[in-house]
């Protein structure tokens, strides 16, 4: 893309930097061990010329997400592990030709090239059920149960799951995570992975979503202010991917989980905390745990420079914000390693927020719309999960009586779709393909 | 108690550091990890890697492997299981061969168990095979049920006992005998192998870490290279010691219980303690340790079961015939009890509390962790400490449907006087669980059981010589199957059929014995076991597998089984016919063969679908047994008296003498004399929907066909009855007992006779007083309740919302009769027996 993120300008405060800085894209293709859609593209961690430390603290080794999602879920109908090396093979290839294509421009008019793009930035991200490994009904229809990464199961159960949505329903085979800067290139890779690929591909749910310039989600806060990244500490690394260290097996190296849910915000609920604005801004804040404003934390001290960080000193006092507040609920922050040995903040998993979507309109005339919160980590037990259970939605935590997530207790929220999936590591070379591992 | 493994960690993680309930961040993370193994099908050998000992072999070399004696090739068929299981490949697989970083314990069970089957490397040729068949025997029927003594490797190591097996080999002028000892040290070897490729893949994986787990894992290591091969040196050696020999015997088909473990463990604890290598918290964590890997395996989703039994799996001595049982109630029965607590197993006269601090760990990790395995026995006297009944009744309240208990007062004496033969008290002291309750020596003894059916005994005392569940146009009055004795309108009072149910009673004791004499000794040309052998005392002395008259004692057991279901009849007929003359006996039969009306094409006397209604309603509404009712109680009593005379005159009777005598001949040893014992007991385990299924209607009304008792609890409410109700206060069982009542059904002498044991699986409320399931626990251990006592803990409410919503109860655990389930790894009629059996409440409650 050729538009650059910010203008020159003097003042630290402006939301201009002081060179153009060119977006960053994703990973060339076959140069990692990850699949590319996880932790690309990204900021560089080094200061671009020209632009001082201070104008891009913000961005450095954070994520860089393209303006569209296509969250695709199908199942599989090969009838032997053979077939489904087959089919691995051309969802691999295909995936990878299309990432590998450049804008065309071969009916441009004379000015289109102005707003054409050097890249879409595609990424095809292609995620492993536990259903391929072991159905519902614990059939090992390829034989390969031995295989599964440890933490992939049918999603769990939580409270706030809005009634009728069951995550054995939801469960599939594969994933599809199609992210690009313009809707139409998702379009097309959905409809080639619907149709084209292959028949035996049974496509059953198609998310579409987009992500706002400003970052913020329709609730007006931002979704992942505070996102691991890979500076000044490589967080996004050390969390995301799964490594020799975990006690998976060996082929899931290299891989990482994916949580993906998609969750309806009731915005009549939202937007009618109080009759006045002012106060419903409070009590939306209370309940998410920031200023709506400047989405700064309502903890008394904040980590710097930015302050986007909330510090709890002690993580049962309320005077740092409520403690049933969506951000106390899902990262408490605590000083103490907890029951397990393991730091509050080494619970932190990627947000890849894409999250607004919308899906036209309830019975009494509401917009249905909300997020498709995914997160990709190294362990789903020991990641989103603990953080679900054990606080978000452990009604006894921070204290006892603290409720539920306030935005899930006040029924802001509640999730309608979703399930648990493993990212392989990226095919090595182009005969290579996604899940190789599996057939050696 | 906590319902799911959510509120588990969520109730768990908001406990301050130090909170008894809070286990060490080690055992929280293995204990994370295995609640996730258990959503997942776990992983199975296949057939074709265990194979054949003949595979991949030229024909010359399977000549020579086919003409070496079975028992060798049985030998190295252990071997060459542990071998494959620990071969990268096979191990992956199979889930064999993997270790946890941060596991203190290593090892893997493989997920045999008494309900899926279990695979073996096979040995036989196929000419072996067939004979074997013929007599309903085959590579898979090694049955378990046997207690093995650890404290053998414990004070030699394998390689003691290797040594000693080469110098009895040597010394030995018997072929059998060398042929023997060669199977042993096959087996042995193979346990070496398995012990140091385990070390080798702990040294392996602690290469990949840089931090303690490195050293945890290298630390682990050093002690797999020392022992099983050497005595332990201390504690964590010792529970690693055993913990790998369990492994062993899993692998090679011997599903097998643990026997005494705060007697094994007690010593190397002490002296660890004395000598500051070890504190209390510290062998608490490798106790909990220890118990997670006994838990690996679980299935919570009956859809995740596999059923690799063959015809002859688990083969019975004395039962010839197909192995078919109710597997679906024994998915996740491994066998795998504990036994602690009780007395000293020493020939003082006076007998010493043998419970120890590893008696309160266990008890401690039984509490805690919320597992079903291992089911943890604890055996209990007049004089056991008042702590170990307080720390009994808290472990009890955490849900975990045990420990079980075991009243030494009256099983060790009849164990040691009871048996007909001579029983060394040390011996009768030294008592174990095996996989379910029954009672045995230790290290010392083989085992097994058959049935006798209290039902099959009235039935055909009512129906002349034939059971009732077959009656219909087929077989018209029933199945024949005893002495045709006079028809139920020639009984003129209560005692007549009494004295007719004696006969038939003794007829099927006489069947029991007749079996095992006839069969004894078949599984040795087979089956045989040396490696179990190895545990069990005597075998290498007399140079004979446990299989072949090898061990210290020979244990048979009887088993009386639907005590309760003919109890409740006989009082009905005794209340109803011979007391108020309601109806005639002739009538009552024919509401029976007609399974109280629903099938009214039966012989005999016409009773209107009105009439039956009606003395059914008037059967279902009399009381119980288990309700504390003397007039009830009484009858089970006397029913059991009939059982232990009748096994008593079975066992002096001349019929059998000529192949008691044969026996002798054949198993007398100088040193060893071979006499047969038989201890009577009562077990359906969990077979009490399989077994309900056999017998017709009966006159406590109760459908055919339906689910009796477990063991001799008291009956469950038929599953055409409504057995809880909805109230605006909740749930109300509609079979409420208070629990002091239940406890005095089962306070008399005779029970006594019971010594293999006769449990009484009682459910009770989740918030049921502690201190009064102390004072339960105590009156039981002063012997005044029966000699096994267990309970369920759980509401009516749970239940029904453990049927509705099982992932939100994915840890309510219920008693099956001789383990712990998870209630929602059963299937449905299971589930609903449970649901059915009375509940026990405090006194007071069971009124409206």
């Amino acid at each position: 893309m050729s538009t650059n993120i910010g203008l020159t300008s003097n003042s630290s405060n402006s939301r201009q930097l002081s060179a153009p800085v060119e977006p960053p894209m994703p990973r060339p293709l076959y140069s990692s061990l990850h699949q590319t859609g996880i932790t690309d593209p990204a900021w560089p961690i080094d200061v671009p010329d020209g632009v001082t430390e201070d104008e891009y603290e913000r961005y450095r080794g954070a994520i860089d997400r393209q303006g569209f999602v296509t969250i695709m879920t199908a199942d599989l109908s090969a009838a032997s592990k053979s077939e489904l090396e087959q089919l691995l093979r051309k969802i691999t290839n295909f995936a990878y030709f299309e990432m590998g294509r450049k804008p065309s421009e071969r009916r441009m008019r004379p000015l289109d090239p102005q707003r054409l793009p050097k890249s879409y930035r595609l990424t095809i991200t292609i995620g492993f059920g536990s259903n391929l490994f072991l159905t519902e009904k614990g059939d090992d229809r390829f034989g390969i149960r031995h295989l599964k990464p440890s933490s992939l199961k049918r999603m769990l159960s939580l409270p706030g799951d809005a009634p009728g949505f069951s995550p054995a329903d939801t469960a599939s085979d594969l994933i599809f995570m199609v992210a690009s800067d313009h809707p139409y290139v998702n379009i097309h890779v959905a409809r080639k992975v619907t149709k084209h690929i292959d028949p035996r591909i049974t496509v059953k749910h198609l998310e579409q979503a987009f992500s706002r310039p400003d970052l913020l989600e329709f609730l007006g806060f931002e979704d992942g202010t505070d996102n691991i990244r890979n500076w000044p500490r490589n967080d996004m690394d050390r969390l995301v991917y799964v490594t020799e260290l975990e006690n998976e097996p060996q082929w899931c190296v290299g891989g990482s989980y994916l949580v993906y849910r998609k969750i309806q915000e009731h915005q009549p609920v939202w937007e009618n905390l109080s009759q006045h604005r002012e106060e419903m801004i409070k009590k939306q804040e209370a309940i998410i745990g920031r200023d709506k404003a400047t989405g700064l934390p309502l903890s008394r001290q904040k980590d710097p420079p930015e302050g986007r960080t909330p510090v709890f000193p002690d993580p049962t006092d309320p005077s740092d914000g409520p403690l049933s507040a969506h951000i106390r609920k899902v990262q408490p922050r605590r000083p103490e390693p907890d029951i397990f040995g393991v730091d509050d903040l080494d619970r932190r998993f990627l947000r890849r927020p894409y999250s607004n979507y919308i899906d036209g309109v309830d019975e009494d005339g509401e917009i249905r719309s909300g997020l498709n919160f995914i997160a990709f980590m190294r362990n789903i037990r020991e990641q989103f999960e603990y953080v679900s259970t054990m606080w978000q939605m452990n009604p006894d935590f921070p204290v006892k009586g603290t409720g539920i997530d306030a935005l899930y207790a006040h029924k802001i929220l509640s999730t309608i779709y979703g399930g648990y999936y493993f990212c392989p590591p990226a095919p090595r070379d182009k005969h290579d393909f996604i899940g190789s591992a599996l057939f050696e | 108690m906590h319902h799911n493994t959510v509120r588990y960690w969520q109730t768990i993680s908001l406990l301050p550091d130090g909170h008894p309930d809070r286990p060490s961040p080690r055992v929280c993370r293995l204990l994370l990890r295995l609640f996730d193994k258990w959503k997942t099908k776990p992983l199975w050998l296949e057939e074709r890697d265990t194979g054949h000992l003949f595979e991949g072999k030229s024909d010359e070399e399977i000549e020579r492997l086919s003409s070496l004696p079975m028992a060798v090739r049985k030998g190295m068929a252990i071997a060459r299981m542990l071998e494959l299981v620990t071969t990268k490949e096979i191990g992956t697989r199979a889930g064999t061969f993997t270790i946890d970083p941060d596991e203190l314990i290593v090892g893997c069970l493989p997920p045999f168990s008494v309900g899926q089957g279990k695979e073996v490397v096979r040995y036989s040729t196929d000419q072996e095979r067939l004979a074997a068949a013929l007599n309903y025997l085959n590579e898979w029927s090694p049955m378990g049920h046997i207690v093995p003594d650890h404290g053998v490797v414990l004070e030699h190591g394998v390689n003691g006992l290797l040594a000693k097996c080469r110098d009895l080999e040597d010394a030995s002028s018997e072929e059998k005998e060398k042929v023997f000892y060669q199977s042993v040290i096959h087996a042995l070897e193979g346990v070496l192998l398995y012990a140091a490729r385990f070390a080798g893949l702990a040294e392996e994986t602690a290469e990949r870490y840089s931090d303690q787990r490195r050293d945890s894992l290298l630390a682990v290591a050093s002690r797999l290279r020392h022992t099983p091969a050497n005595p332990p040196r201390n504690f964590v050696e010792a529970v690693q010691c055993i913990f790998l020999m369990h492994c062993a015997l899993h692998l090679t088909a011997e599903i097998v219980p643990l026997g005494r473990l705060d007697q094994l463990l007690d010593s190397y604890y002490r002296q660890d303690l004395k000598s500051g290598l070890l504190t209390k918290d510290q062998a608490q964590e490798i106790i909990d340790c220890f118990w997670i890997k006994l838990d690996e395996t679980v299935i919570l989703n009956n859809r995740h079961a596999e059923d690799r039994f063959t015809f002859c799996d688990g083969a019975l001595t004395g039962m010839k015939g197909t192995s078919n049982f109710d597997q679906g109630g024994l998915l996740n029965q491994w066998m795998q009890q504990v036994t602690v607590g009780g007395i000293k197993a020493t020939n003082e006269p006076k007998a010493e509390d043998a419970s120890n601090e590893i008696t309160f760990l266990c008890l401690e990790a039984a509490r805690r962790l919320p597992l079903n395995s291992p089911t943890l026995d604890l055996r209990l006297h007049k004089k056991s400490p008042k702590a170990l009944i307080k720390a009994a009744a808290q472990t009890i309240l955490s849900g975990g449907a045990h420990p079980v208990l075991l009243n030494d007062d009256r099983i060790v004496p009849a164990l040691k006087d009871d048996t007909g033969g001579t029983v060394e008290l040390k011996s009768a002291r030294n008592y174990a669980c095996d996989g379910c309750f029954e009672t045995m020596f230790a290290g010392e003894t083989e085992f097994s059981f058959g049935f006798v059916a209290a039902m099959a005994a009235l039935e055909k005392s009512l129906n002349r010589g034939a059971t009732m569940g077959a009656a219909g146009p087929l077989h018209l009055r029933g199945s024949n199957d005893g002495w045709r004795t006079p028809p139920a309108e020639e009984i003129a009072s209560f005692e007549e059929l009494l004295a007719i149910m004696r006969k038939h009673i003794l007829l099927d004791c006489h069947r029991f014995l007749n079996n095992i004499l006839n069969d004894y000794g078949g599984k040795e040309a087979v089956t045989p076991s040396p490696l179990l052998s190895v545990l069990i005392n005597g075998c290498l002395e007399t140079g004979r597998d446990v299989t072949g008259g090898g061990s210290r004692y020979h244990l048979f057991s009887p088993l009386m089984v639907t005590i309760s279901t003919c109890t409740d009849s006989l009082y009905a007929i005794r209340k109803l016919i011979f007391t108020d003359m309601k109806l005639t006996l002739s009538e009552l039969v024919s509401c029976l063969r007609s399974n109280w009306g629903a099938n009214p094409i039966v012989i005999g006397e016409y009773v209107a679908p009105e009439r039956i209604r009606e003395i059914r309603a008037w059967c279902l509404e009399l009381p119980k047994f288990g309700q504390g009712n003397i007039e009830v109680d009484e009858i089970a009593w006397a029913l059991i008296s009939d059982f232990n005379d009748a096994v008593k005159a079975t066992l002096k009777d001349p019929v059998h003498h000529e192949k008691m005598e044969q026996l002798r001949q054949r198993y007398d040893r100088p040193n060893q004399k071979f006499e047969i014992l038989i201890a009577p007991g009562v077990g359906t385990f969990e077979q009490y929907v399989f077994n309900g299924g056999f017998w017709g209607a009966s006159p406590d009304g109760r459908l055919a066909g339906q689910p009796v008792a477990s063991d001799m609890s008291p009956a469950p409410i038929p599953q055409d009855q409504p057995a809880a109700i909805e109230t605006g206060n909740g749930w109300k069982h509609l079979r409420s007992v208070p629990l002091v009542n239940g406890l005095r059904s089962y306070n008399s002498e005779i029970i006594n006779h019971l010594c293999d044991g006769a449990p009484a699986d009682f459910n009770i409320r989740e918030d049921f007083p502690e201190q009064q399931l102390i004072e339960a626990i105590q009156t039981f251990a002063n012997g005044e309740a029966g000699n096994v006592l267990t309970f369920t803990v759980a509401n009516p409410e749970t239940f029904v919302g453990a049927q509705k919503n099982p992932d939100d109860y994915d840890l309510l655990r219920v008693r099956m009769g001789g383990w712990t389930e998870f209630f929602i790894a059963l299937f449905p009629d299971h589930q609903s027996q449970h649901m059915r059996r009375p509940l026990y409440v405090t006194s007071g409650e069971d009124k409206p």
